[in-house]
């Protein structure tokens, strides 16, 4: 009886085994054309020239496939799409900024069969933008397009000034908010911080567990009583005792007398900011004469929270549901954004790319390289991908850890008007439009210490969930219900 | 008819000369590119969006009108659920109470001054009306983003102590007021030419005639310059309002920017939004028409009168 159990038990082990391996995922996507010719539109906001270089490394894998691109911008995109849509001649691949309009006009189409039978999206892509494009949990519309964090930057003159070490590249949400609260030094002219996007859009995402969005959004709900409160305070108080550089204010005139922009003068230990003002204004000669030596630092999450985000400015692409030709759309816009290929070109094109530059007098045309540093981060974990951009990012001098810079960079949570439908309105109407005691807008009642934020969390949660599920409403009424 | 036509008056002005065809036709050839650039790029637009206030529209495919229950649904939910909507509309009036005669006032003194004999008259007149072309561009976002919209002396927070407590639907507009004030007084370059077009018009003769009756500057200025320069005050205003009204700093008009691009609201939600929007324009241009209409154009024919043929024989 014992052996027969046992031939039992290990026979049911072995079929275990089997269903496990048998488990493993298949990914069966649909075949690419290689033969017939195509044309994709593509339509972005991105540097022409890069997107033109990319567009012909992909035509030289693909002959079969030629790429036309469509310049937009950021302010015109939204306009531009359905001015396209109302003409009916949309792109075939479109980066877009805010989601609401998409939905409302059936612009995307469900790309749920490419993405999950695409073992590079499924396997590679950050697991925090894995499932973004899911509307509605079970049907993908869009992938992400261009990864631009939000870094903090210490200055390591600052510090040395101060005495005070640089923390390490993992460092957590609270080391940063020590820093804040210690490293303020008027007598030597210093404050601890400023900020482009301060503590309470950016501690809400990193001190939320699993959160998918802004103010602690975590796919069904928000979250206000989770960071924002604190973090609410927190900003509010910061500027009342001064840790925070107010350009215009009297003390900072006394200090900085041309009014300078604080993240720029050389008084301030952190500075809250964008990947781009590495490129735009901390690699530049003048900061770099003034002494500036901004260190960048990844957003952090807190101590103990699983699965935190770090904020990122995150562009979405999709593609049209009129596109002809979906299959080779989809292969374009992840080259064109996010797969591996594309990125390996691109490691190769952003240290050589260059511009025509016409001289106004002289008529002369030269060639000016764009980039001093990549113009956007890597959107997938990959060793391939990440020495190659480790090995173009320059040597500051004072400092040069890109790599665990990246490594510490790897979870991008994006605004709520690219993920969460109805987040706009809800921002504009409730959050900043609505009346709170006799204030505009719940910040300014907030920082005029009119009300304590702790007794709107609720409100705020429940308003919030009200705005998503009337536009989720109009997503149904307009795509219909999933199968 | 024919016998009709040869028993008119030849000297009806309303007979139409072959002389008067010619102006008739040399004043509409100067507004033609006006009247095709309305029609085309206008009138169309404006059908267009009447058209959409009325209907529940989605882009997809080209415009698809999905037919509502009721035409004015619309209109109706703008008012009744759009809570931003009169807060906003109420901000925008008292700011255009505030500006208006500021500009006004303003562009009537600088074209006071501009008018008076002084040296280099042309050179201030072109500086005073240089930034309407800087105006129209990035420069200017440039010199707003550089902090030239305030004036330097007033300091915000000295202003917000002193505003404090007040309640914030007044404290608000003062401090937009004051804050944006070097830019509001920028954009008076067009309502100071329009003066300044007026003002060189004011025959010499009456503040001669005033000046030997003993009239002072202050009451030429009073009875003689103010009265002719009404209709110039009215054509200002009705320009201030309207751009104003439309400028892209506008809170309306981003209001209606972002409804109509929210999932609930929508591009007819918007169209509606600005068609009410549109008719509240209207009525305050009305209500400024007729504060400063003129009842009578005495001035006015005074200037206009051409000199018939006797009285220039007389004169020669």
């Amino acid at each position: 009886m014992k052996k027969l159990v046992a031939l039992i038990m290990a026979l049911c082990m072995m079929a275990s085994l089997c269903s496990f391996a048998s488990a493993e995922a298949t990914y069966n996507m649909p075949e690419l054309n290689t033969t017939d010719p195509i044309t994709i539109t593509f339509m972005t906001w991105d540097d022409f020239e890069l997107t033109r270089a990319l567009a012909d490394k992909f035509t030289e894998k693909y002959p079969n496939i030629t790429i036309e691109i469509i310049e937009t911008t950021t302010a015109d995109v939204t306009g531009t799409l359905t001015n396209l849509a109302a003409d009916n001649n949309m792109p075939d691949v479109f980066f877009w900024l805010d989601l609401d309009p998409l939905l409302a006009n059936h612009l995307m189409m469900d790309i749920t069969t490419y993405i999950e039978n695409d073992e590079e999206a499924q396997t590679k892509l950050y697991p925090s933008l894995r499932n973004v494009g899911y509307v509605d949990g079970k049907r993908c519309f869009f992938m992400p397009g261009e990864n631009l964090p939000a870094i903090i930057y210490l200055d390591k003159a600052v510090f040395d000034k101060l005495n005070v070490e640089l923390p390490a590249q993992d460092w957590t949400w609270e080391q940063m908010l020590e820093l804040i609260e210690t490293m303020t030094d008027p007598s030597q002219g210093i404050w601890a911080y400023n900020y482009f996007m301060g503590p309470v859009t950016l501690g809400p995402i990193a001190l939320t567990d699993n959160v998918t969005g802004e103010f602690g959004w975590d796919g069904e709900s928000y979250n206000f009583g989770s960071g924002w409160v604190d973090m609410m305070e927190k900003q509010s108080e910061y500027a009342r005792l001064g840790y925070q550089a107010i350009a215009g204010s009297e003390e900072y005139l006394a200090v900085v007398p041309d009014d300078m922009w604080p993240g720029e003068s050389g008084h301030v230990a952190i500075q809250m900011d964008a990947y781009w003002t590495m490129n735009n204004i901390y690699t530049q000669t003048a900061a770099l004469e003034r002494g500036l030596q901004m260190v960048p630092y990844n957003a952090p999450i807190g101590e103990g929270v699983e699965n935190g985000g770090q904020f990122s400015w995150l562009d979405m692409v999709s593609i049209s549901k009129d596109c002809q030709h979906p299959r080779e759309a989809y292969e374009v816009a992840k080259f064109l954004t996010w797969g591996k290929e594309g990125w390996l070109a691109r490691a190769e094109l952003y240290p050589t790319i260059t511009r025509d530059v016409t001289n106004a007098e002289t008529g002369d045309v030269t060639q000016e390289k764009i980039y001093r540093l990549p113009g956007s981060l890597p959107m997938i974990e990959d060793e391939e991908v990440a020495a190659a951009m480790a090995a173009i990012m320059p040597d500051l001098g004072y400092w040069n850890d890109w790599e665990n810079f990246f490594n510490a960079i790897q979870n991008p949570v994006t605004f709520g008007g690219r993920t969460i439908p109805g987040f706009n309105t809800f921002i504009t109407d409730f959050y900043h439009g609505s009346d709170y005691a006799g204030y505009t807008g719940i910040e300014a009642a907030i920082n005029a210490g009119a009300i304590d934020p702790f007794d709107y969390t609720d409100k705020l949660d429940e308003a919030g969930r009200k705005y998503y599920d009337d536009a989720m409403a109009v997503f149904f009424s307009v795509y219909g219900e999933a199968e | 008819m024919a016998s009709k036509k040869n028993k008119r008056n030849p000297h009806d002005k309303r007979r139409l000369t072959k002389r008067r065809l010619k102006e008739w036709l040399c004043g509409y050839m100067f507004i033609l590119p006006w009247i095709v650039g309305v029609c085309i790029f206008f009138v169309y637009a404006m059908v267009q969006s009447l058209r959409f206030s009325f209907s529940n529209i989605i882009f997809s495919n080209g415009i698809t009108f999905n037919t509502l229950t009721n035409p004015w649904d619309n209109y109706a939910a703008v008012f009744m659920k759009e809570i931003n909507f009169p807060v906003t509309l109420a901000n925008f009036g008292l700011g255009l109470t505030l500006q208006l005669p500021i500009i006004i006032a303003f562009s009537l003194i600088i074209a006071l001054l501009l008018n008076s004999k002084i040296r280099a008259r042309s050179l201030f007149r072109m500086i005073f009306f240089l930034p309407v072309i800087i105006a129209t561009g990035p420069v200017m976002q440039q010199l707003t983003a550089q902090g030239v919209s305030s004036v330097p002396m007033v300091s915000q927070n000295t202003l917000l102590s002193i505003l404090q407590g007040l309640p914030e639907f007044i404290y608000q507009p003062i401090n937009d007021l004051f804050s944006s004030l070097i830019l509001i007084l920028w954009n008076s370059g067009i309502q100071i030419l329009i003066f300044l077009a007026g003002l060189q018009k004011v025959p010499s003769t009456l503040y001669e005639a005033a000046k030997i009756d003993g009239a002072s500057g202050w009451e030429s200025f009073w009875k003689i310059t103010l009265p002719i320069m009404k209709p110039m005050i009215l054509l200002n205003s009705v320009y201030t309002v309207v751009t104003l009204a439309t400028g892209g700093d506008n809170e309306i008009i981003q209001l209606i920017y972002d409804v109509s691009y929210a999932a609930t609201k929508g591009y007819s939600y918007g169209a509606a939004m600005s068609w009410i929007y549109t008719a509240v324009v209207a009525l305050i241009l009305l209500l400024v028409f007729l504060l400063l209409r003129e009842k009578s154009d005495k001035h006015v024919k005074y200037e206009t009168k051409r000199p018939d043929l006797k009285e220039r024989r007389q004169d020669a």
